[in-house]
């Protein structure tokens, strides 16, 4: 995999991961566990303090800063995660079933919150999901993948207007078709793997 | 306000230990033995132990060597045990050693020792050393080994080098299972002191102790085992309190306190 004509070999500062467990560090409140990638680039505490408190009120998380993970719920923790990666301006989020663990409708919030931050930054998001409806609301491009060995079955280019309304993209047709295309294209992947 | 609950949990540590001397008080009218004085009168005899300069003296000796050797063995030990739990490679090479010698008694090395270093401090030290280095090292080698994969990977993701991860996330993940090592290591600290000084009688608690015993003096032994007793209970309390500011992060919500602090 190439990021900007570079291959890829393992973690680095220009590409955000969010997991699917969130992976924040316990001994940090949250705004310390925001900050942190900012001060480790050696941003000034006071910048880095500034932009991680803007993030935290983009994530709803205002009142929060001064909370330790344990004391947070599954879909909080998950929107610090996200502010945490956004806060060190990686070139790429990488995110890993991020909203996999959480119920539907935290899952729902924070697809649309993740929505609202695209259209601020504008960054490229490789998203990783088993949710068909999840992939097409999100995505400009959904990559279908086969079950194992894990390759690339189809490409499917999404047009669908932006800003995305979750309202308005439910009652689409287009956006219908979109879904019961790609659940067929999964169903076939599992027949073929179901023959001898 | 208190509730009447709290007014007896909080009381309940100070009637467990009016009960075991309540006990050994009856044991010892019942018993009546030379060898076995009653509570009071080995409680009788603490003020002139810790009012004689000797006694004194010798009783600093020994919580300086423990110092010592609880520092030195700490700072060795959380080192070895983080590289040991994040790297095939170091694990496989001390693994073997720790092994062999954690079944030992420390105290079973100190003729050994002393053949070779005297008597004197560095002997002492060095069996206290060895007691604190374990359970520190196995500790930390264990918390090390639970560190999340992905919190290190967030970490690189940031531009953390390995040897940063290793400070700035291994050691403070890991921190709560390598102070539990510690608080194991204190009292064992506390414990090797003792046995050292028992096996090279020179100076010190233990020297007080094995030497009224020796004279036939119970009060003094008793007295003796009463005062080791509350350091380590003080030590240990005192450990706590400060575990509990460092970790607090961690701590479960509803938490059964297995200390004096």
């Amino acid at each position: 995999m190439r990021v900007k004509g570079a291959v890829v070999t393992g973690p680095g500062p220009d590409r955000g991961p969010v997991f699917q467990e969130f992976a924040l560090f316990p001994w940090k409140t949250v705004l310390g566990n925001v900050t942190y990638g900012l001060i480790e680039q050696g941003a000034p505490r006071k910048i880095a303090e500034d932009r991680a408190r803007a993030l935290i009120e983009m994530v709803h998380l205002k009142g929060y800063e001064n909370f330790y993970p344990k004391e947070l719920s599954g879909g909080m923790k998950q929107r610090v995660a996200l502010a945490r990666t956004l806060a060190y301006h990686p070139a790429v989020l990488l995110m890993d079933e991020p909203f996999g663990a959480l119920d539907a409708h935290t899952r729902t919030r924070l697809q649309n919150d993740l929505l609202n931050i695209w259209e601020r930054d504008r960054k490229t998001v490789l998203f990783v999901t088993h949710s068909v409806d999840e992939a097409v609301f999100l995505s400009d491009r959904v990559v279908v993948m086969t079950r194992s060995p894990g390759r690339i079955k189809e490409v499917v280019e999404i047009d669908l207007p932006r800003p995305r309304r979750r309202s308005e993209l439910l009652l689409d047709p287009r956006y219908q078709k979109y879904v019961v295309e790609i659940e067929r294209m999964i169903d076939d992947t599992s027949e073929e793997q179901l023959r001898p | 306000m208190m509730s009447g609950r709290d007014v007896v949990s909080r009381a309940a540590p100070l009637l467990a230990c009016l009960g075991l001397l309540g006990l050994w008080e009856i044991a010892a009218l019942v018993l009546s033995t030379d060898s076995f004085p009653t509570a009071w009168v080995a409680i009788r005899a603490i003020p002139s132990i810790l009012g004689d300069k000797e006694s004194l003296i010798n009783i600093l000796d020994s919580l300086r060597r423990m110092a010592i050797g609880f520092a030195v063995g700490v700072i060795v030990s959380i080192p070895l045990g983080l590289m040991m739990g994040r790297s095939r490679l170091v694990a496989s090479f001390f693994n073997p050693l720790l092994m062999v010698t954690y079944p030992v008694p420390k105290a079973a090395l100190m003729p050994i020792i002393m053949l070779w270093l005297g008597v004197g401090d560095l002997a002492k030290t060095l069996v206290i050393f060895l007691g604190v280095s374990l359970p520190v090292i196995y500790h930390s080698f264990q918390g090390a080994k639970a560190v999340e994969e992905k919190m290190l990977w967030s970490g690189a993701a940031m531009g953390l080098s390995a040897a940063q991860r290793m400070i700035r996330i291994v050691l403070p993940a890991a921190l709560p299972e390598i102070l539990t090592g510690c608080r194991t290591g204190l009292v064992l600290a506390l414990i090797t002191m003792v046995t050292s000084e028992m096996i090279a009688r020179q100076s010190g608690a233990g020297n007080i102790l094995f030497n009224s015993l020796d004279m036939g003096q119970y009060d003094t032994v008793y007295a003796m085992i009463i005062i080791i007793g509350a350091m380590g209970i003080g030590l240990d309390a005192a450990f706590e309190n400060l575990r509990g500011k460092l970790v607090k992060w961690s701590e479960p919500s509803f938490e059964i306190p297995l200390s004096f602090a």
